[in-house]
């Protein structure tokens, strides 16, 4: 079954819209990787959307968020044997383009984490100020916590080496997948500088009673990963 | 406690036990689930037969009235009960999104098998 060395692992709940763009686009232009696409139970045309094309889709028989769909990602690439994936995201607002600059710190073996941040270099991502303010205040405890900066701890756009896929594959948070990534189990994290496009369709997650949610789980979590730590 | 409301008590109490021990011989309810109900209506009815203890208990914690002693009592059981199920419904979500992620994958392998016996001359 598995082909190629990469996997990258694009989640999508309700993206018919997008998500046969965000696919050719991998396939066209990143030879070197297999396609995992984790439908988490859409209830639109997502499934149909990949008709016919030369990709592996994982089907949530229901909806259980894009922690668990990105965990789904990571139990496969480890059966399989893959050595490196990519998390990104099917709305569109990932570009192709950055898997490359993504992965090679990977391959290179300078980082076991890669983070495509919005913040870094030349991006002028404008995101809402609820959710920057949920930003600032995570990247605050989270380099207190790490002693590390991370400047876009809520990116979605990352790749891991197996070693960080085999761990995730088996510790995960259910809808909030990405923040407290940053702190378990040491591994090196390294960032790199991506932009990110509006999306096509569709409309994302977080709104602004969401993120007042997301932020205060987020912290909940990242309070229990440090209590964890202590304890051990 | 006025002995007409001590009698509701028990009543109640003991009828609630019989109640819940029918649904375990029915099984709509397990054993592991109906053990806290079942303690719970057993110290109420015990506190509600054993006046003086209840006295005793309620002079010791400063509670002024005894029907005030057993609706704490039963505010706390239920409170134990409610973190029992979330407990238990915490595990039942993670059991159920590990099935959901085992059949995305066994899906997709299926399809893989298919695929091949179909590529292979049949016999």
């Amino acid at each position: 079954m598995k082909k190629k060395d990469t996997l990258v692992i694009i989640p999508a709940f309700n993206e018919e819209s997008s998500i046969g763009m965000v696919v050719d686009g991998v396939i066209d232009n990143c030879s070197d990787s297999d396609i995992l696409v984790v439908n988490d139970g859409s209830s639109d045309k997502t499934t149909e959307a990949l008709i016919g094309k030369n990709i592996f889709v994982a089907s949530h028989i229901f909806n259980i968020g894009t922690g668990a769909s990105f965990q789904t990602g990571c139990l496969f690439a480890a059966m399989q044997g893959y050595n490196y994936i990519v998390r990104m995201d099917g709305d569109g607002q990932h570009s192709h383009s950055f898997i490359d600059r993504v992965l090679l710190p990977v391959k290179n073996n300078e980082a076991d984490i890669v983070i495509g941040s919005r913040f870094l270099g030349e991006s002028e991502f404008k995101s809402s100020l609820f959710r920057q303010i949920g930003i600032s205040i995570i990247n605050f405890i989270l380099t207190f916590i790490a002693k590390k900066k991370i400047t876009d701890p809520t990116s979605g756009f990352c790749s891991m080496n197996r070693r960080a896929f085999e761990f995730f594959s088996k510790n995960c948070a259910e809808d909030y997948p990405e923040p407290e990534i940053m702190v378990q189990a040491n591994f090196r994290i390294m960032e790199v500088p991506i932009s990110m496009a509006k999306r096509y369709a569709g409309s994302s997650s977080i709104t602004p009673a969401r993120s007042i949610y997301y932020m205060i789980k987020v912290l909940l979590s990242l309070f229990i990963i440090m209590i964890r730590k202590e304890r051990r | 406690m006025n002995p007409v409301s001590r009698t509701l008590i028990i009543v109640l109490s003991l009828s609630f036990m019989v109640f819940v021990l029918d649904l375990v011989k029915k099984k709509a309810l397990k054993e592991k689930y109906a053990f806290l109900w079942l303690i719970t209506g057993s110290v109420i009815t015990v506190f509600a037969v054993l006046n003086k203890l209840l006295f005793w208990l309620i002079s010791l914690l400063g509670i002024q009235l005894p029907i005030n002693g057993v609706l704490f009592l039963g505010l706390f059981f239920i409170a134990i009960i409610s973190i029992h199920f979330s407990v238990v419904i915490s595990n039942l979500s993670e059991q159920n999104k590990k099935i959901a992620q085992k059949l995305a994958i066994l899906e997709i392998q299926h399809k893989d098998v298919e695929k091949e016996d179909k590529g292979q001359p049949e016999n």
